[in-house]
């Protein structure tokens, strides 16, 4: 048993079910304004106690959980998705296509995802929307060329030519051999893109550009509990950013566990 | 003639599973100044594992009993300093893979000078002439220029003569070849088996050659030593074993390689798979393949018995030797 | 016994592109895999084509199976033309005349595919069957292949590497092809599996009336399970006729190298140089 990765995995299955079940689970109203009840200290009444208006840091953390990692989510299902059709069926076809598809992906690699990101917010208006968006399409980059390289290799192998002197379409042979054999490479890379666009996202969110307050975001709480810090209380920061920190980690060290494997190595 | 190269009683262990199991169950072998033997065996056979072994290359936490002696001096007992001086100038390696043994980005010229210059203290120019008349002896074509070329220029035949010439160059005592011409074509296995062996008798080399080519070892070798399952089974000199076998698992082998000069006749056929030693059962480990197996085969291990001038581990070779003899023979 | 042809090759050549630096020896005009080689392949037959690496053999596999388009000259399987340009929508019916076996076990399956679920897939793929049928037939091509249903139920990882190459001719001989191309087959097992494999290759022809195309730089081999040889060096065919005929009496200097460089009993290593004066 890997210890890290089984403690990685709990940590992503808590965080999925905040995700589900947080607004729920929250033991106030995370928006109800108190503010006589401003930077408490955590009490019974508040276990982690309250920021600059008097609502519920434990509340605001948990209903958080949604929209922090739905934006996330959506980068990562997006990106992955597409990079990986871009990179399968750059791999199968090969030739002038394969070469097209790189030179457009260096392409792509030379826009930074955040600058993207500004761009689309001053298009398009704050929000979730433009931003997860445009990282998305940053992302497709980085996903498309370890899946490429890796289902070109696999492409070669004798069982996958064998099939096509079978007779069995490109499409089929895609979908029923060659992406389950390729998945471990994938899923890696779709945890790898869901941490950087965790992190792109909270500081889009922290800049104010993302998601919008009141709403409880992770990295809205990060940018409202700067002036707390000023007071001389820390918690809204920290616990906010104690969130973020501990997902990107949880799912960076999970996605490297199951890259190692996939590649027969030894996880450093 | 005195043993240059001695295994004896040599077993290797290594951890499956939390357990030490044993990959190889007491293996004695010893190789003369000039001589050449062959070890014989398929996959699992631990063919592989020995010469590791001799070179003290094992995998880690392996546990190792028995010895390999060297010029009387057993490898497990040296220091690193006498570990290193009998790795780069008493005995030499040549590899099936003559690429993934081989820096890639260093040039010819570097790779083969190196241990000269490094390790036998030989000036820079005497190491390159050296080098030269090497890569002439082991018909390297345009050899100066190839000390500038990197090893993914040339072609797999090409390296496995410059790593023929590495070999020679420190002047070893002991060759050991690991399959050195089994991913090769034939003309160049011929040729390359040819020099070793001009090699061999000119310095008095002992060549140590592991092998699955029954044939290639009984060309080339004085004595072959025929491994399965982490142990020899017969050992005898390479005619011996192809004409007399002494050993059910030598005669089934010989058997069902297809003869170029003979056609027609259907391959006699050992039934099942190779077995390691980690998976062989209690008694003889070819039992569960062998046609001549009673009951007393499976009761106990058989221990290499002198039969012939030769050893044998059946207990059964005095019965069935004229069986045996008429199975390799041509219909 | 050119009466019922199932492969016609007529002066077919291959030329690849080469991108890049080719060291110093020149070349920059493309490689020349295959240069002018013309073939038959009569029903039923088992040809040889031997050659070392570099030869063009695979080559000329691939351009038969329709995997390489020939840069010149025409190949034809079953009175099919293997095309110039892609043929979609072929692959299906060429399936059914030319199937292949490769050299290593060990990537020549699926890894995530059980054996049952392999040969089950080609047959609804190829067969108008019931899942019972399907799975009948799937029994009996195990059994001719000499696997039990035991080990038909594996994955590859679970299978020894005669296991999984007696795996690669089910699912090979599932479409019941008039042709099998067997490229290095049996190179890569070790002696005591290479016979059974041989063995079983030499009945299931008996059985099925099978053709099959035998590549391979083993002689010994060659020599046991084929009718026919042709004997291929650089691309070109140097020379052929039956299997009896070229490694008994060779006319060619090159195919009497390549058989004095074959060990064999009271057989001594040599250099290429001193055949090549000798003969």
């Amino acid at each position: 048993m890997d210890i890290i990765a089984t403690i990685c995995a709990v940590v992503i299955v808590v965080l999925v079910f905040l995700a589900i079940f947080g607004p729920w689970l929250a033991p106030q109203d995370p928006n109800a304004v108190d503010l006589s009840a401003a930077y408490q200290s955590p009490t019974t009444g508040h276990l982690l106690g309250t920021d600059s208006s008097g609502r519920d840091l434990l509340s605001r953390l948990l209903a958080g959980a949604r929209p922090s990692l739905a934006g996330p989510f959506l980068v990562m299902v997006l990106a992955t998705s597409l990079g990986a059709m871009v990179a399968i069926a750059s791999a199968w076809i090969g030739g002038w296509f394969d070469a097209v598809i790189a030179r457009s992906l260096d392409v792509l690699f030379a826009l930074p995802g955040l600058l993207l990101a500004f761009l689309a917010v001053a298009m398009f208006g704050t929000g979730l929307g433009a931003p997860v968006i445009a990282l998305a399409i940053a992302n497709i980059p980085w996903v498309a060329r370890v899946v490429r390289s890796v289902a070109a290799k696999e492409r070669r192998l004798p069982y996958i030519v064998a099939l096509e002197v079978q007779g069995f379409s490109a499409w089929t042979i895609a979908v029923r051999h060659l992406v389950p054999n390729v998945y471990r490479t994938i899923g890696a890379q779709a945890a790898l893109t869901f941490a950087y666009a965790m992190v792109d996202l909270a500081a889009i969110n922290f800049l104010g550009l993302g998601v919008q307050p009141p709403t409880p975001d992770w990295g809205v709480m990060v940018a409202e509990g700067q002036t707390a810090i000023l007071r001389g209380s820390s918690e809204e920061s920290l616990f906010a950013s104690a969130f973020i920190v501990i997902t990107v980690l949880a799912v960076t060290l999970l996605s490297y566990r199951v890259g190692a494997e996939q590649r027969g190595g030894q996880p450093e | 003639m005195s043993a240059v190269l001695e295994i004896a009683d040599l077993r290797v262990s290594l951890p499956v599973d939390g357990q030490y199991r044993e990959a190889l169950h007491g293996v004695s072998l010893t190789v003369a100044a000039g001589e050449a033997v062959a070890v014989v065996g398929e996959s699992g056979s631990g063919k592989s594992m020995m010469a590791r072994a001799v070179i003290r290359v094992l995998p880690n936490g392996s546990r190792v009993g028995g010895a390999v002696r060297f010029k009387d001096e057993d490898v497990y007992q040296m220091n690193g300093r006498r570990l290193s001086a009998f790795r780069s100038t008493g005995i030499a390696m040549i590899f099936q893979d003559p690429r993934a043994h081989i820096n890639p980005v260093r040039s010819i010229g570097d790779f083969l000078t190196e241990v000269l210059i490094t390790k036998q203290g030989v000036k820079p120019v005497d190491a390159r002439r050296k080098v030269l008349r090497l890569l002439r002896e082991v018909d390297v074509s345009r050899p100066e220029d190839r000390l500038h070329q990197y090893p993914h220029e040339l072609s797999g035949g090409l390296l496995q003569r410059v790593m023929i010439a590495a070999a020679l160059a420190i002047e070893p005592k002991v060759i050991l070849a690991d399959e050195p011409t089994t991913a090769l074509d034939v003309t160049t296995q011929s040729e390359l088996m040819c020099i070793l062996d001009e090699r061999r008798q000119a310095d008095d080399l002992a060549l140590l050659l592991i092998t699955h080519d029954l044939d290639l070892s009984a060309a080339v070798c004085d004595r072959t030593a025929v491994m399965y399952a982490g142990r020899i089974m017969e050992e005898g000199s390479s005619r011996s074993l192809h004409d007399q076998p002494r050993h059910p698992y030598t005669a089934a082998l010989a058997a069902s390689r297809p003869q170029i000069a003979n056609n027609g006749r259907r391959l006699s056929v050992i039934q099942g798979q190779p077995l390691s030693a980690i998976e062989a059962p209690l008694g003889c480990p070819f039992v569960p393949r062998c046609k001549y197996a009673i009951a007393a085969c499976r009761a106990s291990e058989p221990l290499p018995k002198v039969i012939d001038g030769g050893l044998s581990a059946c207990i059964r070779t005095n019965d069935i030797r004229a069986q045996l003899r008429s199975e390799g023979q041509p219909a | 016994m050119n009466e019922n042809p199932v492969v016609v090759a007529d002066s077919l050549r291959k030329v690849y592109r080469v991108r890049g630096r080719i060291g110093r020896s020149g070349r920059n005009a493309g490689l020349t895999a295959v240069d002018g080689v013309s073939l038959t392949l009569s029903e039923g037959e088992s040809l040889g084509v031997i050659g070392e690496s570099g030869s063009g053999k695979t080559t000329l596999a691939l351009m038969i199976i329709g995997l390489q388009t020939p840069s010149a000259g025409r190949v034809e399987v079953c009175g099919n033309e293997r095309g110039r340009k892609r043929q979609r929508g072929k692959r299906h019916v060429w399936g059914r005349e030319v199937q292949i076996v490769f050299q290593d076990p060990y990537s020549s399956l699926d890894p995530r595919q059980r054996v049952n679920s392999a040969i089950e897939e080609v047959l609804k793929l190829h067969f108008e069957l019931s899942a019972g049928e399907r799975r009948k037939r799937t029994a009996t091509i195990l059994e001719q292949v000499g696997l039990d249903q035991g080990r038909g139920g594996q994955r590859p990882a679970a299978l020894s590497g005669g296991e999984r190459q007696r795996a690669a001719i089910a699912r090979a001989i599932a479409v019941e092809p008039r042709i099998l191309i067997l490229d290095e087959a049996v190179s890569a097992l070790d002696v005591s599996i290479q016979a059974q494999i041989l063995n079983l290759l030499a009945d299931l022809r008996k059985s099925t009336g099978m053709a099959y195309l035998f590549l391979s730089h083993d002689l010994s081999v060659v020599r046991y399970i084929t009718d026919r040889i042709i004997v291929m060096h650089n691309g070109r065919i140097v020379e052929e006729g039956t299997t009896d005929q070229v490694l008994s009496a060779p006319q060619q200097t090159y195919t009497q190298v390549l058989l004095a460089c074959v060990p064999r009993r009271g057989w001594k290593p040599q250099r290429v140089r001193q055949l090549t004066e000798a003969s």
